[in-house]
């Protein structure tokens, strides 16, 4: 149940969201790269958990993130996921990208406004 | 997408359930966490549980969503409408069984035709290098002339070839444990072996020297001799191998791939025949293309050389020609057309097959109108439902190609024997790749087509009305396309069947044709002596043969000739005649030459029209004064000579030629001739089956020409076949050593000389049978239709007072036309077929009304039989009962 000024998280921005966690933040399993987004965005956006792991199967595919079988927190078979050195370069591109966007959005919203 | 990704995703579709596991351990690990945490956060366990799936989204789509991501979803799709066409053709086994047998027949049946044709027209020959082969063929197309090792010597000096040779066919008798064997064996000119790229597997080729036929006689033989008779031992070579009484030398073994296959001996010819003139014609000559030359610069070399040839030797090389052809061309000359037509009559029937399958599959199609409705209401879009099905009869057709090959596989010792006397080069026929090929890209081109019908009908399935409306009244849906595939049907067919008409037609005229002879009652005993055999043996062996044969009881007649009737030609000359020149029109002509005994015309029963036979004098006769006799045209007086009256009529017309004297310079048209006088002339006998009128002949006593195989002929008292055995014991009286190569009645051998025409037209006949029981089986299923769908038309009409006979006739009425659509079609089809059949044709023509007529009137037969029954269904309908239904 999301509240009125949530929203959710805008198309192809969560690989970029989840790069950039694993960048940060080293190898992580998937349910760990969920808390860790929501915690980021801090209930701003709301996310269904469940779509992180189509996007990290994408993001293998890619060559951009690896995975690998290791032992959870609680004892248990658990992936673990992390970035490539690929998928580090393609993060700098990625947030270039993305702060040029915002910077040209924010500036026809300036100037429009 | 990278390839990267495509591999991993290929590799998922190889683990599918490992990834599938680890996909619901990885979720159920992630729900499990996030319900603890939110335990630890002082939730109770099922509210937890509640809020950890709530924040996680459906569990389902995520798999979904994940699947998709996974893998490669048209495959899985593939897989999807595979698994469910299986199943829907497991549900209906008996459309399953009669589509495989229908693409089962029909893709074998081209199978294994294109076997042959692989075998005989493409497949290189074997144990020969034929790359760079080409025969260099004197004469014209309808009438090659053999070369001669004076003018080989010519050919061996063209740059354009690396190699040439020349050989002729020989036969040799070998003694095996003391039993006379002939073995065929070729007389070699020349650098053989480096012309074929044929290989030895033991010992080596002749030297110059014993090429030339100079030297120690040697010889090489084959691997199956070498088995046989020496048991594979290396110690064969420089044995002696003893071939018509005269020792040869073994020098080597050539590999076991070869061709002729049945050659067991290659032994250079001997020096009289190397040193042969160039008015001898009896040798075929090959030669090896040098590097880098082509077919087109080598002829230009050979017609400048021809030319030169033609000037230095006028009388010999004056009309010299001669064409660089490939050997595979020249061994398959003749059967290259049939076998051609019999591919094309099964690849007829294999679409016919089709188009059989296609109603089939039209009516299965119909039948489901109302699952494809139901299907698309429920949102399959028309593209997954066109998919469905074309998955569904590539499957059919997978089947029904594996079935062929099967087929192909089993029919082919079958064709091969059968073939085996007809065709050369068979024992290269196999399922090699090239002819799998075929038969699955025949069976995918099948599916293809096939698939074409259910998708153009899913295009057009009206999901409103096929819901709407119930299970029979839906039928009255098209019947166009059905219409169409039945009259194409019946189009096919009728191409088989005029052809099958048209060579039935021209195998009578061919059977039909007066014989000139009569056939009945005697024996023929065929056996030949090695060329080069000295004449004086031949001759006292004729001599004595012919009194041992006709001292037997029951025989009435004995003769002997150098081939009997209907076998074709074996020698050949000009005529020219002593008393005027020739005419312009027949400068160029030449006779038919045959050595015979005087005996030979009663024996066959060949009727004399004028004079007298050939005396029965044993020696040359003696003219008077005869050897230097200066006559009007110069030169010497020859024995008398018998000719036909075709002879007759074109070179003395409504003279008489009785007394008349004549002469055949054969080859060397400027030698001084010797001129022979006509005694008599004979009727017009049979030389070709494939001639109906007979050439100008002349015969000769066996003592003026020098022809060493002999075919004799014994009429009889009684059966025939009776005398063979003491006909065999008499001519090894007079020969101990003697093989006898063909024995039987006359009636039997001249069977034979049509035996390719027969299985030709029985072939076909097979062909357009089973094309008109397909076709028939089309118009049957049409026809049951359109009955059940217009039953409440006849039930109408009968109930109104028509007459049964009205209602028969307007149910037969759409086949009819049908067949005359179909008819009509396939006539104009047929004349294209006919420019291919024109040749294998005899005093036929394309368009022969008879046979056309013929083929028709079948036609009709084969439709009225497959229509009478479902329109008599017609006419037997209830009325009440149609009528009450709705």
């Amino acid at each position: 149940m999301s509240d009125s000024n949530t929203g959710v998280v805008p198309y192809g921005s969560l690989d970029l969201l989840v790069l950039k966690t694993l960048d940060s933040m080293g190898s992580m399993h998937g349910f760990g790269i969920a808390r860790r987004i929501e915690q980021v965005c801090e209930q701003l956006v709301h996310l269904n958990q469940g779509s992180i792991y189509p996007a990290l199967l994408r993001l293998q595919q890619q060559g951009w993130i690896e995975s690998e079988w290791g032992v959870s927190e609680n004892n248990r078979r658990a992936k673990f996921y992390s970035i490539t050195p690929a998928g580090q370069k393609q993060l700098e591109v990625e947030v270039e990208n993305w702060n040029r966007m915002t910077s040209l959005v924010a500036r026809f919203l300036g100037e429009t406004s | 997408m990278t390839f990267r990704a495509w591999l991993l995703r290929a590799s998922d579709l190889l683990q599918r359930k490992k990834r599938e596991r680890e996909l619901e351990e990885e979720l159920e690990l992630h729900l499990e966490m996030a319900t603890q945490e939110k335990i630890s956060q002082g939730m109770s366990p099922e509210e937890a549980r509640f809020s950890a799936y709530r924040d996680f989204g459906g569990v389902e789509q995520i798999k979904e969503l994940y699947r998709d991501q996974r893998g490669l979803p048209f495959v899985d799709h593939l897989g999807q409408d595979f698994r469910l066409a299986l199943r829907s053709l497991l549900r209906r086994p008996g459309f399953a069984i009669v589509s495989m047998l229908l693409l089962g027949l029909g893709i074998g049946g081209v199978t294994s035709i294109f076997s042959v044709v692989n075998a005989v027209l493409l497949a290189p020959l074997p144990g020969v290098d034929t790359e760079r082969i080409l025969a260099l063929q004197a004469g014209t197309e309808q009438r090659p002339v053999g070369g001669n090792p004076a003018r080989l010597k010519d050919w061996q000096q063209l740059e354009s070839f690396e190699a040439v040779a020349g050989y002729y066919g020989d036969s040799a008798v070998l003694l095996e444990g003391g039993e006379p064997r002939k073995i065929p064996v070729r007389r070699t000119f020349g650098p053989f072996l480096e012309v074929a790229g044929a290989r030895l597997q033991l010992g080596r080729g002749p030297s110059q020297v014993e090429g030339r036929g100079e030297g120690d006689a040697v010889a090489m033989i084959s691997d199956r001799l070498w088995k046989r008779s020496y048991g594979g031992s290396e110690q064969v070579l420089g044995q002696s191998l003893l071939l018509d009484g005269k020792s040869h030398s073994i020098i080597g073994v050539l590999a076991a791939k070869q061709y002729p296959k049945e050659l067991d001996a290659w032994i250079p010819a001997p020096v009289e025949f190397q040193q042969a003139d160039r008015t001898a014609r009896y040798l075929g000559i090959f030669g090896r293309l040098a590097e880098g030359v082509t077919k087109k610069e080598a002829q230009a070399e050979v017609d400048a050389v021809a030319a030169r040839l033609a000037w230095a030797y006028p009388a010999t090389d004056e009309d010299l020609e001669v064409r660089l052809v490939e050997p595979k061309t020249l061994l398959t000359r003749e059967v290259r057309t049939p076998v051609l037509l019999v591919l094309l009559a099964s690849c007829c029937l294999l679409l016919l097959a089709c188009l059989n399958l296609a109603g089939l599959l039209w009516a299965r199609a119909q039948a489901r109108q109302r699952e494809a409705s139901i299907r698309i209401a429920l949102g399959a879009g028309t593209g997954r439902l066109a998919r469905f099905y074309l998955t569904e009869t590539l499957l059919v057709a997978s089947l029904g190609g594996v079935a062929g090959l099967v087929v192909a596989h089993l029919a082919l010792a079958a064709v091969a024997g059968a073939a085996e006397r007809h065709l050369p080069l068979l024992e290269a026929l196999t399922l090699d790749y090239r002819v799998i090929s075929v038969g699955l890209l025949a069976a995918i081109l099948c599916g293809l087509a096939l698939g074409l019908v259910p998708i153009w009908l899913a295009s057009r399935v009206d999901p409103v009305r096929g819901l709407k409306q119930g299970g029979e009244g839906f039928v009255a849906g098209r019947l166009r396309l059905r219409s169409f595939l039945v009259s194409s049907q019946i189009a096919l067919s009728m191409v088989l069947v005029v052809c099958t008409a048209l060579l039935t037609k021209s195998f009578l005229q061919m059977t039909s044709v007066p014989l000139g002879f009569e056939p009945s009652q005697v024996l023929s005993i065929k056996t030949n002596f090695a060329w080069g055999t000295p004449p004086e043996t031949l001759y006292s062996f004729i001599d004595e043969a012919l009194t041992e044969l006709s001292a037997l009881p029951g025989v009435r007649y004995v003769g002997v000739a150098d081939r009997l009737p209907l076998e074709g030609e074996s020698q050949r000359s000009p005529l020219r005649l002593r008393d005027r020149p020739p005419e312009a029109s027949l400068e160029e002509a030449s006779v038919l030459i045959r050595s015979v005994s005087p005996g030979y015309f009663s024996a066959l029963g060949i009727p004399l029209r004028a004079g007298e036979l050939l005396p029965a004098h044993r020696d040359r006769i003696e003219y008077e004064g005869s050897h230097e006799e200066e006559s009007a045209g110069g030169g010497r007086l020859g024995s008398p000579v018998v000719i036909n009256e075709a002879l007759a009529q074109v070179y003395f017309g409504s003279e008489s030629p009785i007394g008349r004297w004549i002469s055949f310079p054969y080859g060397d048209q400027k030698a001084p001739p010797t001129w022979q006088q006509v005694v008599g002339v004979v009727g017009d006998v049979r030389q070709s089956p494939r001639l109906a009128d007979s050439q100008p002949e002349v015969f000769l006593a066996y003592r003026d020409t020098y022809w060493p195989i002999l075919s004799f002929v014994l009429r009889t008292q009684g059966d025939p076949i009776l005398l063979a055995k003491p006909a065999r014991e008499a001519l090894r009286r007079v020969d101990a050593s003697l093989v006898v190569s063909r024995l039987g009645t006359l009636e039997h051998e001249l069977g034979q000389s049509v035996s390719n025409e027969r299985i030709q037209t029985l072939l076909m006949a097979a062909f357009a049978l089973l094309a008109l029981i397909l076709a028939a089986t089309g118009l049957y299923g049409l026809l049951s239709t359109d009955i059940l769908r217009r039953s409440r038309e006849f039930g109408i009409r009968l109930a109104l007072g028509a007459q049964p006979s009205d209602i028969l006739w307007s149910a037969l009425r759409p086949a009819l036309l049908l067949t005359l659509l179909g008819g009509i079609a396939g006539l104009l089809l047929s004349l294209l077929a006919g420019g291919f059949l024109k040749a294998m044709l005899f005093e036929t023509s394309t368009m022969d009304l008879g046979a056309l007529l013929a083929a028709l009137f079948v036609l009709y037969a084969a439709s009225a039989l497959a229509a009478i029954l479902p329109a008599r269904r017609g006419t037997r309908i209830d009325p009440v009962r149609t009528l009450g239904s709705d």
